[in-house]
Formats: C-alpha cells, sequence, structure tokens
C-alpha cells in the first residue's frame, strides 16, 4: 500500500502501481482533519515515543492496586530508611546456580552517637520474590476485589523495597505507585476545569468583543498578575482541616483551575478573534447560521485541534503546581498520596546524604511531565495540517 | 449567453420595470475609537460616502477601484454583512414590492439572504477546511430548511456538475482542490438558494491567469442559464470591460463615473476613470511607446482625512479652484451616464481606443 | 524597440547571467517538489529578462537559486548559473557555498532583489536609512557620513520626497507605493549590476504599479542595470521585457524577444495563455478561450511532456513519453516542444528500446 505522503514527484509511477497510487491519493483527498492530523503526528518521532510513555503512565495510574507491591501504609518500623535492595535473577549454591528471583534481606546496626541505623544486605536471608503473588487483598477502583499483585515477596510479611524504604519503613515503590493516580489525575479535573471556563469566558469574550471583552481581558489580567503562591496558600489554609482527603482533593483541583483557566482563555480568545473576520465564517451567516451554529459549527471545530493541544501542555503544568503546594505542605496532605506528599519527606538535609532514594518522586514528575509536554508539542505541531 | 453590450444599450429589466437594487446615498462609517478603558470615537473611516446607483434584473454591474476605494465594502453592506451608517438599499422582489434592507435587521434578513449571495475573492479562507464539500454547498439548504438527507445530495451533486465539478466530490475536503475548483465550490454554494442577485467579491481576483478565464466563462454561462444578475466588485480593469454590461467607478467611498460598459472605456468623463485606464498595461510591446500614458502623481486620498471638495482634486491633471472648494455631485449628463465632475462637459478625455 | 536580437550561440561578451539546466528540489515530509526541473535561459547585459509564469511554475524559486536563498529543505540539485564579470571572470553560483564569503559578496552588490511584499521583506524593527546604509557600509569601505548622504539620494532617485526626514522612518509609516520605492533604494544602494525583481508590482494598485514600472526602466537607463522581472501578468511584460522566459511547472518551456513572444508565439502553452487573457480594449464579450484542465498536482506530473493533458497540438504515443529538449530557433528563441523536434534525438522516459525517428 503506497503511503500518501511518499510519492515522489517527477516519478514515472508505471501502470501496475497507477491504480494504488490513485487510491492513497484518493484517501488524501477524503482525509479528515483529524486522519491528517495522525498523520503528520506519526512522523513526530519523539512525541511518538511520549505518547507511548504518557499512555503508560496513565496505565500505571488506572491499576495501581495490582501494581504495587503493599498498600501505602505497610510498614517495618525497624527497616526506616533502608536502602533499596537490588532485584536478583541468578543465586549462587552449593549446586550451582540457580534460577530464582530473589532479593536479599537486611541486617542492622545501630550507630551509639546518631542513633542512625547502618544498614547491610544480609545473604543469609534468602527472601523469594515472585510475578503475580498472592499479597495483601484490595479493591481495584474500590470495588473489584483481587489479591494477585504484579510483583511482591512470596511471604507477604518480608521485608521487599526495590526503592528503599521512607521513614517509617515503607515501600517507597508502592507509594510511587499510588502518587501516580493522585498527581495524574488532578491535572485532568484541574484542566477540565480550566477547559469549561476557558472556552465560555474567551469564547464570550472573542466573540462578542466590546465592553464584555473588556471586562473579562481586565479579570482575566489581575488573576494572573497575583502572585500563585501566596494566593494558594490563602485558599489552602482556607480549607477546614476536618475535611476528608477526597473533598481537599477536589478543592485543591478547584484552586488550581482559579489560575489555570486563563491561559487557555487567552489562546480561545485570540482564536475566536481571528476566525471572525475569516470568509467561512462570514458565508456561515450568509448562508442562515445562527450565532450559536456558527460558534458551534464552524468556529470551535476550528480550533478545536489547538485546543487539544494547549490541554496536553496544560496537564503538566497542573501536575508540577500539585506538587510543589504538597512539598510546601499546603496541598494534599498524608495519608493522601501523591508525589508532592512523598517528596515533602525529603525536604531536609539528611535525606540527600543519607538516603538520597527518597528523591525518585521527583523523577517519576520529571518523566511525566516531560512525556506530557513532548506530546503536547508533537500534538500542537500537527494540529495546523493546513499550513 | 449575455447579449453582446453595445454602447448605450440597456439589459433586459424585470416585468414590471422596476431596478432589482437601488441605492440611495448608502454611507458606511467605520468608528475610529481610541484604545484603553473608555474608549472614544475620534473620527470616522468614511469607507463608502454616499453611494447611489440602480442594477436591474439580468445586468452585470462591475464596481471598479483601487484599494481603499470602499468597492469591498459597498457589496458587503447591500448583502448586509454591516449595518450601514445611513442611506437606503431599495431591493425589488418579484411581484414588486420594494424593501429597504438597510432597515432590516437580525434573523428578519434571513428570506433576503436567499435571493442575494456573495462569491468571495480568497478561495483559500472562503470554505471551511473542516466540513466536506457536501457540508460546504448543503449548508445554506438546510438552514433554510430546504432539503436534507439524500435529497440534500442530490441537490448538491446537481449543483456541483453546474459549476464543472464532478458530483463524486462531495466527499472530499477542501484541501483536496486547486484554487479554481475551490472557487467552483464557493460559485454552487452561492448558487444553492437560486438567487437572484449575485455579489461577486474580486471573485476571481486571487485566481491564476488561466484558470481566472475559466470562471468568468462559467459566470457568463450561469448568467444566461439562470437569468442571474451580477454586482462584480474588481479592480482589473481588462475583466471588467469582458464582462461587464454597466460599470461604476470609485474613489475613496465615492462614485466618480457610472456608465454602460462603452461609455464608461471608450468616452469617460472623469479624470480618475482616464487615469486608471491609463494605467493598466496593454499587452502588446508594440504599443509601449506609442500614446501618451498618464500617471497620477501622490498617494490615494486618506478616507479618514479626506481633501475639502473633490476627493481627487490634489492628484487630478484638470484641476481649478472650484474643485478645491465644492464638491461635486454624482449627475446625469446625458445617456444614462453619471460623472461627478464639475467639468465632465468641457473635458475631452481618452478612452482605451486613445490610448 | 530596444531590444538587440541574441545570438546565443555566440556573443558571450553580451551576456550576464546564463542559466543552465537549473534543477532545484524540495525535499518535504511528503515527497519530493521538482520546484525547479530544468530552467534554461540568458540574461542579456543592459536587458529585461522577463521570467513569465503561473503559480507552481517555480519563477520565484528560480530567482532565489541565483542568489542561493532557497527555504530549506529546498536545495539546487543540478545545474549552472555562470555569472559573467565585466571583467572576463566567469563564475558559478551554484558551486559557491550559500552562506560563504564570495555569495556574500555578490548579494547585495552584484546582483539585488526586490520582493513582492515589502512589510515583510524589510525589517520592521529598523528605520529606511538604517536598511539602506547597512548595505553600503557592508559593501563599501565608507563612513557612516558618507552612508547617509549616499542614502538620502537615494531616496531622492526614487522619488521619495522630503528624502532627509523619510531616512529615520520606519516601514510601516509608509504607505504601498512609498514602501515599494524604498525596497528599490535599499536594493540599489550599492548599484549593482543585476536587479532581481520578484513580482514587485503585484500587490500595488494599477496607478501605483504603473508609476513603479516608470521608475524601475528610469534607473534601468540611468545605472545601465539588467533587470530579471518576475511576474505572472502578461501586460506588464509587454511593457517593460527585452526578452521573456514562459514557465511551466518548473521548466522554462519557451524563450525569446518580447515581440516574438507576444506576436509569434511558438509554445502552445504560450498560445493559449494568450487567448485566455482579456485584453483592454479588444474585448468583444465572447467566452474566453480556456486551457483545458488544470495545472496538475506536484505529485502527480504526467510523463513525458508535463503539458500534454492540457494541450491542444497534443501528438499521441510522442508528447506523453518524450520530454521534450530544448530546441534552438532562429531567431534566438528556444522551445521546448516537440512540434519543432527532439522526437527523434531523445530516448524515451520510460525503460523501453529507444524509438524510430
Amino acid at each position: 500500500m503506497i503511503d500518501p505522503t511518499k510519492i515522489v514527484t517527477g516519478d514515472v509511477i508505471p501502470d501496475a502501481a497507477a491504480n494504488e497510487a490513485q487510491d492513497a491519493k484518493a484517501s488524501l483527498q477524503l482525509a479528515s482533519q483529524w486522519r491528517l492530523m495522525w498523520w503528520r503526528f506519526r512522523k513526530h518521532k519523539l512525541a511518538l515515543v511520549s505518547g507511548i510513555l504518557v499512555i503508560c503512565v496513565y496505565l500505571v495510574a488506572a491499576f495501581v492496586e495490582f501494581l504495587a507491591p503493599f498498600p501505602t501504609d505497610r510498614m517495618i518500623s525497624d527497616l526506616a530508611y533502608a536502602p533499596p535492595q537490588r532485584l536478583r535473577l541468578l543465586e549462587k549454591t552449593e549446586d550451582g546456580l540457580k534460577i530464582g528471583l530473589h532479593v536479599y534481606g537486611y541486617t542492622y546496626t545501630i550507630d551509639t552517637l546518631s542513633l542512625k541505623r547502618d544498614f547491610e544486605v544480609d545473604r543469609d536471608q534468602k527472601i523469594a520474590v515472585r510475578f503475580f503473588v498472592k499479597g495483601e487483598p484490595y479493591r481495584m477502583w474500590g470495588f473489584i476485589p483481587g489479591n494477585r499483585h504484579l510483583i511482591g515477596p512470596v511471604d507477604p510479611g518480608a521485608a521487599f523495597y526495590l526503592l528503599g524504604a521512607d521513614r517509617l519503613g515503607r515501600d517507597l515503590f508502592s507509594r510511587i505507585i499510588y502518587g501516580t493516580r493522585i498527581s495524574m489525575t488532578i491535572g485532568l479535573v484541574g484542566v477540565t476545569m480550566s477547559l469549561v471556563l476557558g472556552i465560555l469566558l474567551g469564547g464570550i469574550s472573542g466573540y462578542y468583543g466590546g465592553t464584555v471583552d473588556l471586562i473579562i481581558q481586565r479579570i482575566m489580567e489581575i488573576l494572573r498578575s497575583m502572585p500563585t503562591i501566596p494566593l494558594w496558600m490563602g485558599m489552602a489554609a482556607a480549607i477546614p482541616y476536618y475535611w476528608s482527603p477526597v473533598l481537599v482533593y477536589f478543592m485543591i483541583t478547584i484552586i488550581l483551575s482559579v489560575i489555570g483557566w486563563t491561559w487557555l482563555a487567552q489562546a480561545v480568545r485570540g482564536k475566536f478573534y481571528s476566525l471572525k473576520t475569516e470568509d467561512f465564517v462570514i458565508a456561515a451567516k450568509l448562508d442562515g447560521c445562527s450565532e450559536l451554529q456558527v460558534i458551534v459549527s464552524h468556529m470551535v471545530p476550528s480550533f478545536m485541534s489547538h485546543i487539544i493541544a494547549t490541554l496536553t501542555l496544560a496537564i503538566p503544568q497542573m501536575i508540577i503546581a500539585e506538587t510543589a503546594l504538597s512539598f510546601l505542605g499546603i496541598g494534599l496532605r498524608p495519608p493522601v498520596v501523591s508525589w508532592g506528599v512523598l517528596l515533602k519527606e525529603a525536604q531536609n538535609v539528611r535525606v540527600l546524604a543519607t538516603s538520597p532514594w527518597l528523591f525518585l518522586p521527583g523523577l517519576a514528575v520529571v518523566i511525566a511531565v516531560l512525556s506530557l509536554n513532548f506530546l503536547g508539542d508533537g500534538i500542537r505541531d500537527a494540529a495546523d495540517p493546513y499550513k | 449567453m449575455a447579449a453582446n453590450a453595445t454602447q448605450g444599450s440597456q439589459p433586459s429589466v424585470s416585468s414590471n420595470g422596476a431596478p432589482l437594487l437601488e441605492l440611495k446615498n448608502l454611507k458606511m462609517h467605520f468608528p475610529i475609537t481610541t484604545r484603553g478603558l473608555l474608549r472614544k470615537v475620534i473620527g470616522h473611516v468614511k469607507a463608502v460616502d454616499g453611494a447611489s446607483l440602480t442594477i436591474q434584473e439580468g445586468e452585470t454591474f462591475a464596481l471598479v477601484g483601487e484599494s481603499g476605494c470602499g468597492k469591498t465594502t459597498l457589496g458587503r453592506c447591500i448583502i448586509r454583512i454591516y449595518q450601514p451608517t445611513a442611506g437606503v438599499i431599495n431591493y425589488g422582489e418579484p411581484d414588486g414590492t420594494v424593501v429597504d434592507l438597510a432597515t432590516i435587521q437580525g434573523k428578519h434578513l434571513k428570506p433576503y439572504r436567499r435571493a442575494i449571495r456573495m462569491i468571495f475573492q480568497d478561495p483559500y479562507s472562503s470554505l471551511n477546511p473542516r466540513r466536506k464539500v457536501l457540508q460546504i454547498v448543503g449548508e445554506p439548504l438546510i438552514r433554510h430548511n430546504i432539503a436534507s438527507g439524500s435529497e440534500l445530495e442530490d441537490r448538491v451533486a446537481d449543483l456541483l456538475r453546474k459549476v464543472g465539478l464532478r458530483p463524486e466530490y462531495i466527499l472530499r475536503y477542501p484541501h483536496a482542490f486547486s484554487g479554481g475548483e475551490r472557487q467552483r465550490i464557493g460559485v454552487a454554494r452561492a448558487l444553492a438558494l437560486n438567487p437572484r442577485l449575485v455579489i461577486a467579491d474580486e471573485a476571481v481576483s486571487a485566481l491564476d491567469v488561466s484558470v481566472q478565464a475559466q470562471i468568468l466563462n462559467l459566470l457568463q454561462d450561469l448568467q444566461a442559464e439562470f437569468n442571474l444578475t451580477y454586482l462584480f466588485v474588481a479592480h482589473d480593469l481588462s475583466v471588467v470591460e469582458h464582462i461587464a454590461d454597466r460599470v461604476a467607478v470609485m474613489y475613496v467611498g465615492k462614485l466618480v463615473e457610472l456608465g454602460t460598459r462603452g461609455q464608461i472605456f471608450n468616452a469617460p468623463k472623469h479624470p480618475y476613470t482616464e487615469a486608471l485606464m491609463s494605467a493598466v498595461p496593454k499587452p502588446d510591446p508594440r504599443l509601449r511607446d506609442a500614446g501618451s500614458r498618464i500617471r497620477l502623481e501622490g498617494e490615494v486620498a486618506d478616507p479618514s482625512n479626506p481633501p475639502s471638495g473633490c476627493y481627487f482634486h490634489p492628484r487630478c491633471r484638470y484641476t481649478q479652484d472650484r474643485c478645491k472648494v465644492k464638491e461635486p455631485a454624482l449627475r446625469d449628463i446625458g445617456q444614462g451616464q453619471h460623472v461627478a465632475c464639475h467639468f465632465a462637459e468641457q473635458l475631452q478625455l481618452k478612452g482605451v481606443a486613445g490610448m | 524597440m530596444s531590444t538587440e536580437s541574441s545570438n546565443h550561440m555566440g556573443g558571450n561578451s553580451k551576456v550576464f547571467l546564463e542559466v543552465k539546466g537549473l534543477k532545484t528540489h524540495f525535499f518535504t515530509d511528503e515527497g519530493v517538489v521538482k520546484a525547479v526541473d530544468g530552467a534554461d535561459f540568458r540574461i542579456q547585459r543592459g536587458g529585461t529578462v522577463c521570467l513569465v509564469g503561473e503559480s507552481g511554475c517555480g519563477k520565484s524559486v528560480t530567482a532565489r537559486s541565483i542568489l542561493q536563498i532557497v527555504d530549506r529543505p529546498g536545495r539546487i540539485v543540478e545545474g549552472q548559473i555562470l555569472l559573467h564579470r565585466s571583467n572576463g571572470e566567469t563564475v558559478d553560483l551554484v558551486g559557491l557555498s550559500p552562506h560563504g564569503k564570495i555569495m556574500r559578496s555578490i548579494r547585495g552588490k552584484e546582483i539585488a532583489m526586490i520582493f513582492q511584499e515589502p512589510m515583510s521583506s524589510l525589517s520592521p524593527v529598523h528605520t529606511i536609512g538604517n536598511q539602506i546604509m547597512e548595505a553600503i557600509l557592508l559593501h563599501f569601505d565608507t563612513d557612516k557620513e558618507e552612508a547617509r548622504t549616499r542614502a538620502i539620494d537615494l531616496l531622492k532617485r526614487v522619488g521619495i520626497p522630503k528624502a532627509d526626514q523619510r531616512l529615520d522612518a520606519y516601514v510601516f509609516q509608509l504607505s504601498g507605493g512609498m514602501r515599494q520605492r524604498a525596497m528599490i533604494a535599499i536594493a540599489l544602494s550599492c548599484q549593482p549590476s543585476l536587479l532581481i525583481a520578484d513580482e514587485p508590482t503585484t500587490a500595488l494598485d494599477v496607478t501605483t504599479q504603473a508609476i513603479i514600472l516608470d521608475l524601475i526602466k528610469e534607473l534601468q537607463r540611468d545605472l545601465n542595470m539588467t533587470i530579471m522581472f518576475i511576474t505572472h501578468d502578461l501586460g506588464v511584460v509587454a511593457e517593460i521585457a527585452d526578452e521573456v522566459v514562459v514557465m511551466y511547472l518548473g521548466k522554462a518551456v519557451e524563450s525569446g524577444t518580447v515581440d516574438t513572444i507576444f506576436h509569434d508565439p511558438k509554445h502552445p502553452y504560450t498560445r493559449a495563455l494568450h487567448k485566455s487573457i482579456p485584453k483592454l480594449g479588444e474585448s468583444d464579450k465572447g467566452p474566453l478561450d480556456t486551457i483545458r484542465g488544470m495545472v496538475p498536482h506536484p505529485f502527480a506530473r504526467p510523463p513525458g511532456c508535463t503539458f500534454h493533458p492540457r494541450c491542444d497540438s497534443f501528438m499521441p504515443g510522442v508528447c506523453d513519453r518524450i520530454d521534450p529538449p530544448i530546441i534552438s530557433l532562429d531567431e534566438g528563441a528556444d522551445v521546448r516542444c516537440l512540434l519543432y523536434g527532439g522526437a527523434e534525438s531523445e530516448r524515451p522516459v520510460s525503460l523501453e528500446s529507444k524509438e524510430e525517428g
């Protein structure tokens, strides 16, 4: 099948393939804007890879209960700040090399001066590890019961810290996975609200212009000129302490959207302004379309692809905002687990010196944000296939 | 085929003799406002400043002028994209009633937008790139509740055939077509509601020369077949001479001359018309140095700050004191030719034949 | 008329620029677009050559290839552009690196270019004076005072009133005609031997166009400049050209003196072009003769002669298989058309054996 985008001009296409080429050309002509966008997007390798990565991250967020070896509150207090264990496949025994997934346990000595635990690998404690192991029971998404975990120790009480332990002896690997769900979805909820507000207000502003535009513009400017951290701190501090974590979660997203919508509204307003004078919009009015029909059928589809690109770039901003708030202690709080909450525990110098693995949630943030940004760039570049 | 228009002849008129369209002293002033919190009006761009003309049914009426003369604005006022600042747009219905379109607002304009349709200049921005041809050409039929479903498809396919495109194109998107083909789609869209008046707003200006010829022929064929009336807005005089029955010349918002094709091109009475025709390069190298060329000095006047008296006087070769003081009115000097010049009777101006 | 009939076999001392077999291709994601696919023509010293064609014919890309300013992903893939300097030297511009010293010294100084849209081709953040002086200071060893005086002179020459005040004006402060004059002034600041004008009057009103064309002709006379004028308007060509090159889909299909092109055109495309234009003063209101079909999509070029699907003189079996070579005719005209020869000597494009003549 000839890729319609790869036909070289000037070549004399032999008759046999001419029909194929015709079909390919025909499909190009029948291609809607989404198909064209996809063809362009496909060529952007980095964006494609990032897109796959983003899908993987969201899959992780969907299946946390299955993917994490332990629930977030499972702890072995003796093993606080235990370093990460190496996952080993081959074992040297007296009978030669054996294949079996395992990690080695810890022995520790307490330094009398600093009261710090010094951990060492104890090769006598062999902790067998298996895939699809039976572990602590859970309810996936709150209602599907199960107890299989992707990876975990055969003995559910054993020490298994792939990425180390935090100050209470909790498994960082599990907590990072659980954090994925909160951090990635808080971005979505916040962005959806920004979308609704942004399109509504930006659209009204751009379409009607005049005094309405003036007022909305000034409101947007005032909001944007406010320093965000103090604003968020103030709003977060106003959240009653007795609210449940879920409620706090939603309040945080609302707070994030308060500023976030202005960016989208600006883009939408600009687009409406430029589209108002486009010939095809005028033609639509002359054809008998009402104002609403013009907006919905003609103007909105024209910039839908740009909206999607803007949204994809707005999500990482939300993620970083939540991470920052929680890191400062004014966002989500324990027992809710997000990457920001996890990073809060890495706030002191001691951690830098002795337990650097506690920074790994930051790496998760970087991966998620980078891949969303590249994806968003790719979509934005592909968004205008009519260039 | 449209009748050959010889000098002074009138094209066919509607059965009751009333013109299809009559403009009386039409004005379109766009306010210039200060930017900032309180928008104060500090002046006006007088895009159209008192235009009066009549268009008879079945004729091709051309509106020519250079950039900023207001011809596009005039066309858009007639089809009520804009609300005119002042003046009358009398539209003559087939049954004889006359309606002033300038006084009609909002959704009441919808029935009149069936009879008056527009073809736009830019084939690339006048078609919604996100919609199929079926939706683009079919939109007017849908919005006026004329057809839907398979009947809509049939009618759109029929329209495409009329403009020389294959019916199976209804499923394609605009990006699959060249400029000329897109313009044909635009023509099909304009014809969808069986209009009486079609305003061609520089409809061939953005096309290649060879494609232009095809579209001009198409427009003439369609006019004969459907008894269309055209208001042809253009700046290319050769095209206008080819297609028009009557011509009006505009300068900075005012009509300076109006007459039949023969009158305007062979016996112009306004110095601007003469200069305009003199400036058009003739496609024959042997005529290069023959005859004298009139070169207009200076720039086109500013529509927000026009000169006193006759707007053209700073650039006119024949200007006298009177021209600086008194604005000439558009007056009938015989045989239907109108000129806005104090000295129209005295001046001996050259038409295209003399150049 | 001022044309000199060119003897293309000899008389090389009169030839200023020679383009031979130029091919400039664009390597896009969607495929290779052969924007220029065989351009051959000569420009006589002191004369005006017009490159005519419709959109997609490659005339703009040809001009940019000469100055080596073809935008990426375009590239000159084949051909020669020979610049015959008055001291006898010949330079092949294709062989020069686009960013190299020699090419940069040629640009502005020996070959200058003016464009269609002054607003987008002049810098909006520099004054007119700055832009003129920049070119002067770049190519000549003078000081700012001297450059400023020269700039004022230039503005007067191109007819800008109050030149010494206008020197400090910005582009957006000038009207359309004035901007175009300013662009001409900038182009002429170093007294180039060749001025390439890429549709400089297309965006202007017809009255302004007339004045600018007059100005260009006057400056050519005064400075003994060679001009290559690109346009799609045959009227403009008739006004100013000595020689004409007609382009279609990247190839020069006909070239000759302006009189020949208008009164005895050889190529079917040129003939059809003439018949399809309404001419002022000659209109009879009958239908225009149109050229059948449309310009082919760049990805679907016809085999053989690219014009054959639209040609009234199409010869089946010949025109759709053989790419016409350049045939030199008596009056100094060149044409690419199998009607005038080439069918016997050329090997067909497809992979079959040689045709019998």
